[in-house]
């Protein structure tokens, strides 16, 4: 099946199976395998990518969905080399630990900050409730999160 | 999984076309947080899917030309359910309701219609949906639409009425001029299943209880309506309602359903995890009571 679509910023025409889990697609066919699969049942958030500007399980999405969408994933993030000011962030601020859940928690956090720049502690949290942190860095988390939306410079 | 046939149609005709050919191995799909998972853990080879993704007159939601009903299109999100400002006005419980249903990920993509058809007795818009009095309206593939009572809907945990070639096209719900409110208990404060949920709707004159209707939801099959601890509160002020006579109202109520059960769970259950839900509701209780004002 024939889908239009926008991958990070470009437009994109594919044939694509419909029925395809969208994580195996970006990760199989796209070659973006930032986006990580921890449970594939959206549980864990490390499948974490933005779909038309709000955060979405990969594992949860069907590739025939895409159509007529905006698909942004962790790769999409760095514009011309410079990161995304939330990876530089949780760089800063040690919130990378073995790295499984960072990207779904950046997309996480991308996706509350697009809506909502300046979020309280509770909107902060509440944006990552689904996303799991197995090493259990989720204060750092949360500290590169503030950062990213507070600091001046990260 | 390897369809023989994957239809998304973004109009009604195309919806009608669709659903004229599903049959016995075909699967309607809304928002897919709750196929996605089953189909992982127990796969099925469908032999036709219908995504009702590219259906965007199905995510409105608007007053009806009546003005005495909100209609919520059966494809509007849990996000886009909880955060609209008719829902928020009018029906409260509703948009509380959405807004604890799994996490940020899920709301945005699971579904009032997915909700509904899914059916789950721990589903957590349907008892809100039978306190407000919800209308199910269902497209079916010669285009017609036909409207039943939400008690209709949902038969038993899992199995809905709705026929092969049918789907749910948008929920009505009646204007009203009373307050509502949903507390929700699980394993955990965000991202849980609900062990019990409870709702209610009421209406106060001067400061007394002139209408008051509540439902409790995920301790049976469907949603139960404790009908016998209204007069508790109809005609009293709030100070004067006796909280823990109607607690003990509710936990007799858990208990008998309890007892009633012919099969026992597939759980390997400790007696005090038998007993959990009977205990609980108190506490919820006390949790809603807190919530609309006491």
């Amino acid at each position: 099946m024939k889908i239009d679509f926008v991958l990070n910023g470009e437009a994109v025409s594919m044939d694509v199976r419909p029925d395809r889990r969208l994580l195996d697609f970006i990760r199989e066919d796209l070659h973006l395998t930032g986006s990580k699969e921890g449970c594939g049942q959206g549980e864990c958030g490390a499948c974490t990518v933005i779909l038309d500007g709000k955060a979405v399980h990969a594992c949860l999405i069907m590739t025939g969905q895409l159509q007529g969408r905006e698909l942004l994933t962790i790769e999409g993030l760095r514009k011309n080399g410079e990161l995304d000011i939330i990876q530089k962030a949780f760089i800063k601020k040690s919130a990378v630990q073995c790295g499984f859940c960072t990207a779904g928690m950046i997309m996480s956090a991308k996706a509350l900050l697009m809506e909502n720049p300046h979020p309280t502690e509770d909107e902060i949290k509440r944006a990552i409730a689904g996303n799991i942190c197995r090493c259990g860095g989720y204060r750092e988390i949360r500290n590169a999160i503030r950062s990213a939306a507070y600091d001046q410079e990260v | 999984m390897s369809v023989k046939a994957y239809f998304q149609p973004s109009c009604r005709e195309g919806l009608q076309e669709a659903l004229a050919k599903m049959g016995a191995e075909s699967k309607i799909v809304a928002g897919g947080t709750d196929f996605m998972v089953k189909h992982r853990t127990a796969p099925r080879d469908y032999r036709e899917i219908l995504s009702l993704s590219c259906m965007r007159e199905m995510s409105l939601i608007q007053e009806r030309s009546d003005k005495c009903t909100i209609s919520i299109g059966a494809m509007a999100t849990h996000s886009e359910i909880a955060s609209d400002p008719l829902i928020r006005t009018h029906f409260p419980a509703l948009a509380m309701a959405c807004n604890q249903v799994g996490s940020v990920q899920i709301r945005n993509r699971g579904t009032i219609g997915g909700n509904l058809a899914n059916a789950s007795a721990a589903g957590d818009l349907i008892p809100v949906l039978y306190l407000l009095g919800a209308s199910i309206e269902i497209f079916d593939k010669e285009g017609n639409l036909r409207t039943i009572p939400v008690e209709e809907l949902i038969l038993q945990p899992g199995r809905t009425n709705l026929r092969q070639q049918e789907v749910i096209w948008a929920i009505l719900l009646p204007l009203t001029d009373c307050n509502s409110y949903f507390v929700k208990l699980g394993a955990r404060k965000e991202v849980t299943i609900a062990d019990i949920s409870m709702c209610m709707l009421w209406k106060t004159e001067g400061g007394r209880f002139t209408s008051v209707k509540s439902m409790i939801g995920a301790v049976d099959g469907k949603p139960i309506e404790p009908v016998q601890i209204y007069k508790d509160f109809i005609g009293k002020r709030m100070e004067e309602v006796h909280l823990p006579l109607i607690a003990k109202k509710l936990q007799a109520m858990i208990t008998e359903i309890r007892l009633q059960r012919k099969t026992s769970s597939r759980l390997r259950l400790t007696d005090a995890e038998k007993l959990y839900k009977e205990r609980a509701i108190k506490g919820v209780f006390y949790d809603l009571m807190t919530g609309i004002g006491f």
